[in-house]
C-alpha cells in the first residue's frame, strides 16, 4: 500500500467517525470540562455572575460534599439499591428461564408477556406502582384481605418501607433484560447435549448447573455489568414516588444531584459531587466493558 | 438407557411438569398484575377508582378517562389539564428525528469500526454516554445549553437524544456488519470500488435486515426517556413529561386519566418491542449477545 492510499483511508476513517466525535465532544467532553471548572469555583445560579467569571475556591466544594452525610448516604444507598435490584432480577430471571426450559404449547405467548415491562417508559412504571401502592390502592387492600383487618399503610411516607415500592418497580421494569440475556444464552446450548443428560437421569437443576451454567458464565457477566450500570442511574421512580422522602431517606445519587443542582441551583457544590460520580462510573465501567463485554466478543475486538 | 420407564416414573414426570406450569402461571399472574390494574383503572368511572373491597373488574366500564386525556381535563375540582395530543406530536417529532439521525451517524461509525478495525478505545469512548447517571451531566449542560440557546429547542433535544442513544446502535450495527464476508470486500477492492461505494453497494444491502430493528430499538429508547426531557426541555413536552406533570399536579385526584395516559404511552413501544423481540437482547447488551 503506498503512502497516498494510506492517507486516503485515514481521512475517510476520520470522516466516518467525525459525527460521533463531534456529538461526544458536545455531550461528554464539554460538560466534563465544565463540571471540573464549576467544582473549583463558587458558581451559583442565583448569584447573577457569568460562569466564566466565577470565583475560584479550590477544593472547598470537594471537602464540603465529602463531609455532607446526605451525599455519602445517597451514594451508598444507590450502590446498595443497584446491587439488591440486580440480585433480585437475576434470581427472578433464572427462575423463569428454568421454568421455561422445556418446550410446551403457548411458550411464545408467555415469553412475549414476560418481556413487556422492559419496553414501558420508566415514568409509566413509576405511575403504575404508585397506583398499586397508594394508600387506598390494591396492595394495601390485598394485605387487608389476608389479615382480615383494615390495613392502611402509606408506603411512600414510611421511613422503613418507602424504598420497597421503588426497588420493586425497578425489579419489575428491568428483570426482562436479565431474563432475555440468560434465555438467549441458555437456548444456545445444543439440544442433543441436554437430551443426553436428561436420558442419563439428570435433574433440571443439575442440567442447569453442570451443563448450561459453565457455557453462559460470560453471558451472565455481561448481564450483571449492564444491569448494574443502568441501576446506578435510578431516578424516575424516586422522583415520582417519594421525591427522595421521607426526609432524604430514599434519595439516590441522581436525585441528590437533581435536587441540589436543579432546584437549589448550587451548581458548584453539585459539580464536585458529579465529578466524583463521573470518575467512579467512567473508570469502573470502561474497565468492565473492556474485559467483560468487548473482550467477550471472541476472535476480533 | 439404564433407567426403566415405569408408570411410576412417567407419573412423577407428569406431576413435575404440571407443578412447573402452575408455578409459571402464578409468576406470570403476579408480573402481569401491574399492567392489568392500570388497564382496569383506565376504564373505571371516578366512583370506582377507590373502593373497598377493591374493584377487580370495572363494573361500569367507561372510555371517559381516555376522552379526558385526548380533549383535556376541565378544572372542576383542581386545575384544568390540557389535551395530551401535542405531547404525542412532540414525542413523535423528537424520537423520530433522533432515530433517523442516530441511525445515519451509527452506520458511518459502525462501518468505520467494522471495516478498518479502529480498536477498542474508540468503541469505549463512544460508549461513555451510557456509563454514568445522566443527572451528573445535566447541570453543566443546562448552563451551557442556556448560553448557546439550545434549551427548549428541538435541535438541542434531537442532538442530546442522538448522542446518548447511539452507543447502542453503533455496536448493534457493528455486529451486523462484522458478519459481511471478507472475500466479498476483497473482491470489491479488486474491482476498484471506493470505500464509500463499498459501504453503499455491499455493506448496506447486506445489513438491510438489521437496520429496521436498530432504528426501532433507538425509537423505544428515545420514546421512553424522561430525565433529559424534563430538565433540559420542559417546554417541549413529551409524553413521559406530560404524564409526570399530570401526576405531580393532582396526585391522588386523577387515578383514571393517569392510568389512561399510561396505557396510551406504552402502546407504541410495546408494539415495536414485540416486533423486534428477537433483537432486544442483542440491542440492550450492545451487541454482545447474538440474536
Amino acid at each position: 500500500m503506498n503512502l497516498k492510499s494510506i492517507s486516503k483511508v485515514f481521512s475517510l476513517k476520520v470522516m466516518l467517525i467525525l459525527p460521533v466525535q463531534i456529538i461526544l465532544f458536545f455531550l461528554v467532553i464539554v460538560p466534563t470540562i465544565l463540571v471540573i471548572w464549576f467544582s473549583i469555583t463558587d458558581y451559583h445560579l442565583t448569584f447573577g455572575v457569568d460562569f466564566w467569571n466565577a470565583k475560584i475556591v479550590g477544593l472547598l466544594n470537594f471537602m464540603r460534599i465529602l463531609s455532607d452525610m446526605d451525599f455519602i448516604y445517597a451514594l451508598s444507598r444507590t450502590i446498595s439499591v443497584a446491587v439488591i435490584c440486580t440480585a433480585m432480577e437475576f434470581a427472578l430471571a433464572l427462575l423463569l428461564c428454568l421454568l421455561l426450559s422445556r418446550e410446551f404449547a403457548g411458550k411464545g405467548l408467555f415469553y412475549a408477556l414476560l418481556i413487556i415491562p422492559l419496553m414501558i417508559p420508566p415514568i409509566v412504571v413509576a405511575n403504575t406502582f404508585w397506583l398499586l401502592f397508594t394508600t387506598n390502592g390494591p396492595i394495601n387492600q390485598i394485605v387487608s384481605l389476608f389479615l382480615g383487618t383494615d390495613f392502611r399503610i402509606s408506603w411512600f411516607s414510611s421511613p422503613s418501607l418507602a424504598m420497597i415500592p421503588i426497588i420493586l418497580s425497578e425489579v419489575w421494569h428491568w428483570y426482562p433484560l436479565t431474563f432475555l440475556i440468560l434465555y438467549a444464552g441458555m437456548t444456545s446450548v445444543s439440544l442433543s447435549e441436554l437430551r443426553a443428560a436428561e436420558i442419563l437421569g439428570a435433574s433440571d437443576w443439575q442440567i442447569f448447573w453442570r451443563i448450561q451454567f459453565p457455557k453462559i458464565k460470560q453471558v451472565i457477566g455481561i448481564a450483571l455489568v449492564i444491569r448494574l450500570m443502568e441501576a446506578l442511574k435510578v431516578f424516575d421512580p424516586v422522583y415520582l414516588l417519594t421525591q427522595g422522602g421521607p426526609g432524604t431517606l430514599t434519595e439516590t445519587i441522581s436525585y441528590f444531584l437533581f435536587k441540589h443542582g436543579y432546584f437549589y441551583g448550587k451548581i458548584a457544590y453539585i459539580s464536585a459531587g458529579a465529578w466524583i460520580v463521573l470518575f467512579i462510573c467512567l473508570i469502573s465501567f470502561s474497565l468492565a466493558f473492556k474485559y467483560v463485554i468487548l473482550g467477550g466478543r471472541g476472535e476480533k475486538g | 438407557m439404564m433407567k426403566m420407564i415405569s408408570p411410576y416414573n412417567s407419573f412423577r414426570k407428569a406431576i413435575k411438569k404440571i407443578t412447573k406450569f402452575i408455578l409459571l402461571c402464578i409468576v406470570i399472574l403476579i408480573i402481569a398484575f401491574p399492567i392489568y390494574w392500570t388497564i382496569a383503572t383506565s376504564f373505571k368511572p371516578q366512583l370506582e377508582w377507590v373502593t373497598f373491597p377493591p374493584m377487580w373488574i370495572p363494573k361500569e366500564p367507561t372510555i371517559l378517562n381516555y376522552l379526558l386525556i385526548i380533549y383535556g381535563i376541565p378544572g372542576y375540582r383542581a386545575r384544568p389539564f390540557p389535551s395530551a395530543l401535542p405531547a404525542y406530536l412532540n414525542s413523535l417529532i423528537v424520537s423520530g428525528a433522533s432515530t433517523l439521525l442516530g441511525v445515519i451517524v451509527s452506520i458511518l461509525a459502525a462501518y468505520a469500526t467494522s471495516r478498518f478495525k479502529l480498536g477498542q478505545s474508540f468503541l469505549i469512548s463512544a460508549l461513555m454516554p451510557r456509563m454514568f447517571p445522566p443527572m451528573a451531566m445535566i447541570i453543566p449542560m443546562l448552563v451551557y445549553f442556556n448560553v448557546l440557546g439550545l434549551t427548549n429547542n428541538y435541535l438541542g433535544f434531537i442532538l442530546i437524544y442522538t448522542g446518548f442513544m447511539i452507543p447502542y446502535s453503533i455496536l448493534m450495527l457493528k455486529g451486523f456488519m462484522d458478519a459481511v464476508p471478507k472475500e466479498l470486500i476483497e473482491a470489491a477492492i479488486l474491482d476498484g470500488l471506493s470505500d464509500f461505494k463499498i459501504l453503499r453497494k455491499i455493506y448496506l444491502p447486506m445489513v438491510k435486515s438489521g437496520l429496521l430493528p436498530t432504528a426501532l430499538f433507538l425509537f423505544i429508547l428515545n420514546w421512553t426517556e424522561y430525565a433529559f426531557a424534563m430538565s433540559l426541555f420542559p417546554k417541549i413536552e413529551t409524553v413521559p413529561v406530560t404524564l409526570a406533570k399530570l401526576f405531580s399536579n393532582e396526585a391522588g385526584m386523577y387515578y383514571g386519566p393517569q392510568a389512561a395516559l399510561g396505557i396510551l404511552a406504552i402502546i407504541p413501544p410495546i408494539i415495536i418491542g414485540l416486533l423486534i423481540r428477537k433483537y432486544l437482547a442483542y440491542g440492550f447488551t450492545f451487541g454482545a449477545i447474538k440474536k
